[in-house]
Order: structure tokens, then C-alpha cells, then sequence
């Protein structure tokens, strides 16, 4: 139980997936100027990275792994998270129509999102058992939706401070990003 | 830039399939209107017109539509490997291999694959190159592709590969996308290596690992967290923008005004 704590900790917020691993950045810095939009992402990144996470997972474990195919894991997770976000999305749309207005909308920018690839190779390259994947997914997935949440909240106060025209826009908040870095840091060494 | 803020209004209102549509004629008109910003590409097509559109096209990847400075794409390895400026260069070569292969064989099969299906095959054709990548490194370079990790894999899911195989290798001949692939993967290697340098001479005093600044340095800890990746690239950008400021704006607003 302690040992699930941990992961969970770790990844949502010592080893943050976008202030530790650079993971889904452009997400990170496309849907944080808003936080409505911040959150709506958020959810759908942790929903989709759950169950990817465990999807991937068990292909590795119940296909790669016996068959001895370890080079087909890049192309096989891609292809199957792509697929899984089309089917989420379309079945979707058919069927919780609220669910599609909240945040089904951020879907199809999720598959080319690098923290869904990056958590399912993690998965893997740590050696977790099912149930560890997905706390580490879970875990991922919040500590997303804090970062995006955080940086949507500093943006809007952002477009009303007087910013030299050259750091407008992407340079600014690359800016504000490293100082969270630096302040998640302080996390650093709580957890080995 | 310009096809980035697209995206965001984008995603405010809905996502329909016109939208996109629109999105994508959109960012067309930015790239033609930041191509002929500078310097008209000829319409004729004599065989000079034609080498000259096509060093147009190279220089375009290096500098003008830079990946890393300019369109801000594939941040994700921009960020992680160059705490080295070694690491930044060895990630630049192995995006560039990828992006030169897959622009050969997307270019080549770019009239037998059907459009609807364009998008998993170019997945699974990048995902191919990757692997290869991978192995390589393993074999020539084991130190380096560990530090690597799952960087070096996560360059399936680089937007400037996806990109540049939907938006030119799909649609142009074979000569053309490799001028388009080695502008815009030598662009992501100088970019690279740029930001690894800074931050490695920064926080260790050194380049590429030779020592620069002697043991007097003071070594800048921050430059060796992630932190210094985020506010180097924050600043290097800041920078290439008051460069060509000019031609920037003129690049987006065309396409933000009809809006």
C-alpha cells in the first residue's frame, strides 16, 4: 500500500510528467489559457492515459513478451493508443453526449500527445505489475491536470501584465514554466 | 507559430471536420505567405527556378520555419536531452535520420496509400524508422542512448515528423521532400545542439566536453535541472523573434485578421 503511495506521489508530483520528464508539452502550452479548457484536457489525458496505460501493458506482458518481439513495441502502442482514442471518441459521441461536450473535443489532440507514449514505455521500462501501472498512470494523468491547471491560472493574469513584445506568447510562458520547474523541485529527495 | 494559435482557437469552439479543413488551408496561406515574405519563389519552372525553389525550401527548415526556434515543434526532446550539447546532437541526428526515411517512403507511396488511412500508415512508417534508430544507437552508442531513454522512442510521436510528412511528403516528389527533410531535421539539430551547448557550458563549463570555462566557474545548478532547459529555451526564442520580428508578424497577421 505504501509502495502504491509512492508511485502515485512520484509521478503526480515530484517526478511531475511536464515539470520532471518534459512530457506533453505542446498540450501544456496550447490548453493553458484558459482553466475551464485546462481542466477539461486534463481529464480527458488522465482518462485516456489510464486506459492506455493498462492496454499497452497488458500487450506487452501477454503478446510481446511470450512471442519475443520486443521491436515491435514502438510501432504496436502507437497504433493501438491512436485506435483506442477513435473508438473512446466515437463511442463517445454516440453515447454520453455530455461527456463529448465536456472534454471529448480534446480527444483527437491527445493521440499525438507524447505523455501517453512516454507513461505506456515508463510502464514498461520500470517494470510495474498491473496494479502499479495503473496508479502510475493515475498518478500521471493528476499531476498533468495540476500542472495545466497552475500555468492556465498565472496565463490569465498574464494577458494583463506589460510583457516586452519579444517574450509575448510561447517565450514568456517557457519562462514561467521553468520557475514552477524550479518550485517543484523543492520536492525533489522526498522520494527516492 | 501561426498554425499554433489556430489550433488553440480551434479547440475553444468545437472541432468539426470543416474547421479543420479551414485550419489547414489557413496554415498553408501563413506558409506561402511566410515564404514569399523574403523572397518570391519563381513560377516558371526552368530547371535553375526549380534548384533555386528547392535551396529555398532547405534554408526554410533551417532558419525561417526552424522547428525548434520558430514553429515550436517536438518540444518534448528539445527540452529533455540537451542538458549536453553531445546529447542534443545525437537526438538530432537520429530525428533527422527518421524524417529523411520516412520522407522517402511516404513520398514514394504517396499515390497508393488511400487518404482516409494516410495517418496510420505514416505512423507505422516513422514508427518503423524509429525502431531502427533505436537499435542503432544501442549498438553505436550505448552510454549516450542510455542517458537517451524513452527520448529516443518518443520520437514517434514528434509533431515536426508527423507534420512534415502530412504537410509536404504526402504531397510532393521525391527530390523536393528531401530537401524538405534535411532542412527541417538539420534545423531540429542546430537547434539541438544550440540549446545543449548553452546549457552545458552554463552548468557544467564545458562543450561537447571540452572544458571552456576553467575551475574558477562557479558551475550554475539550474542550467542542469529542467528548470534551466524551460528558461534557456524561453529566452533563446525570445531572442530569434526580436531577430526577424518583421517578418514574423507579417507571416501570422495575414492569417489572423481574415479570422
Amino acid at each position: 500500500m505504501i509502495n502504491l503511495f509512492t508511485i502515485f506521489f512520484a509521478a503526480a508530483v515530484v517526478n511531475n510528467f511536464v515539470f520532471y520528464r518534459f512530457l506533453g508539452i505542446c498540450p501544456f502550452l496550447g490548453v493553458s489559457r484558459r482553466t475551464s479548457s485546462a481542466v477539461g484536457m486534463g481529464l480527458a489525458v488522465t482518462f485516456v492515459m489510464v486506459l492506455a496505460g493498462s492496454i499497452t501493458w497488458l500487450i506487452q506482458n501477454i503478446v510481446l513478451n511470450p512471442l519475443q518481439l520486443p521491436f515491435l513495441q514502438y510501432a504496436s502502442f502507437i497504433l493501438v493508443i491512436a485506435a483506442l482514442v477513435q473508438l473512446i471518441e466515437m463511442y463517445m459521441k454516440k453515447h454520453q453526449q455530455a461527456l463529448y461536450k465536456t472534454f471529448g473535443i480534446y480527444l483527437p489532440l491527445i493521440t499525438t500527445n507524447c505523455a501517453i507514449l512516454g507513461l505506456a514505455l515508463l510502464n514498461i521500462v520500470k517494470g510495474y505489475n498491473f496494479i502499479e501501472a495503473l496508479v502510475f498512470a493515475v498518478g500521471g494523468g493528476i499531476g498533468f491536470t495540476l500542472a495545466l491547471v497552475i500555468m492556465s491560472g498565472i496565463r490569465e493574469k498574464l494577458e494583463l501584465a506589460d510583457v516586452p513584445q519579444a517574450l509575448k506568447g510561447i517565450p514568456i510562458a517557457l519562462i514561467i514554466t521553468g520557475l514552477l520547474a524550479l518550485a517543484f523541485n523543492g520536492f525533489a529527495g522526498m522520494i527516492k | 507559430m501561426a498554425n499554433f494559435r489556430q489550433f488553440i482557437k480551434c479547440q475553444k469552439s468545437k472541432i468539426s471536420e470543416h474547421e479543420l479543413r479551414n485550419l489547414q488551408s489557413k496554415f498553408l496561406v501563413c506558409q506561402k505567405a511566410s515564404l514569399s515574405d523574403t523572397q518570391e519563389p519563381p513560377n516558371t519552372p526552368t530547371s535553375s527556378t526549380i534548384t533555386q525553389a528547392r535551396g529555398w525550401r532547405f534554408l526554410t527548415g533551417l532558419w525561417h520555419q526552424n522547428p525548434v526556434f520558430r514553429l515550436i515543434l517536438g518540444m518534448c526532446p528539445t527540452l529533455a536531452v540537451t542538458n549536453a550539447a553531445i546529447n542534443g546532437l545525437v537526438m538530432g541526428i537520429a530525428t533527422l535520420f527518421v524524417l529523411v526515411c520516412s520522407g522517402i517512403i511516404v513520398s514514394l507511396i504517396r499515390k497508393l496509400v488511400p487518404s482516409k488511412v494516410r495517418i496510420p500508415s505514416f505512423i507505422v512508417i516513422i514508427a518503423t524508422f524509429v525502431t531502427i534508430a533505436d537499435y542503432i544507437l544501442a549498438a553505436a552508442v550505448p552510454p549516450i542512448h542510455k542517458v537517451l531513454g524513452i527520448y529516443v522512442p518518443l520520437i514517434v510521436v514528434n509533431c515536426i515528423i508527423m507534420g512534415r510528412m502530412e504537410a509536404f511528403a504526402s504531397k510532393n516528389t521525391l527530390v523536393d521532400s528531401l530537401y524538405d527533410s534535411f532542412g527541417m531535421g538539420f534545423g531540429f539539430t542546430w537547434g539541438l545542439i544550440i540549446l545543449g551547448s548553452i546549457r552545458e557550458l552554463l552548468g557544467f563549463g564545458t562543450v561537447f566536453g571540452f572544458t571552456i570555462l576553467g575551475s574558477w566557474y562557479p558551475q550554475m545548478i539550474i542550467m542542469k535541472l529542467p528548470a534551466g532547459a524551460f528558461i534557456t529555451l524561453g529566452f533563446l526564442i525570445a531572442l530569434m523573434n526580436m531577430i526577424s520580428k518583421k517578418r514574423a508578424k507579417a507571416a501570422c497577421h495575414t492569417v489572423e485578421k481574415d479570422d
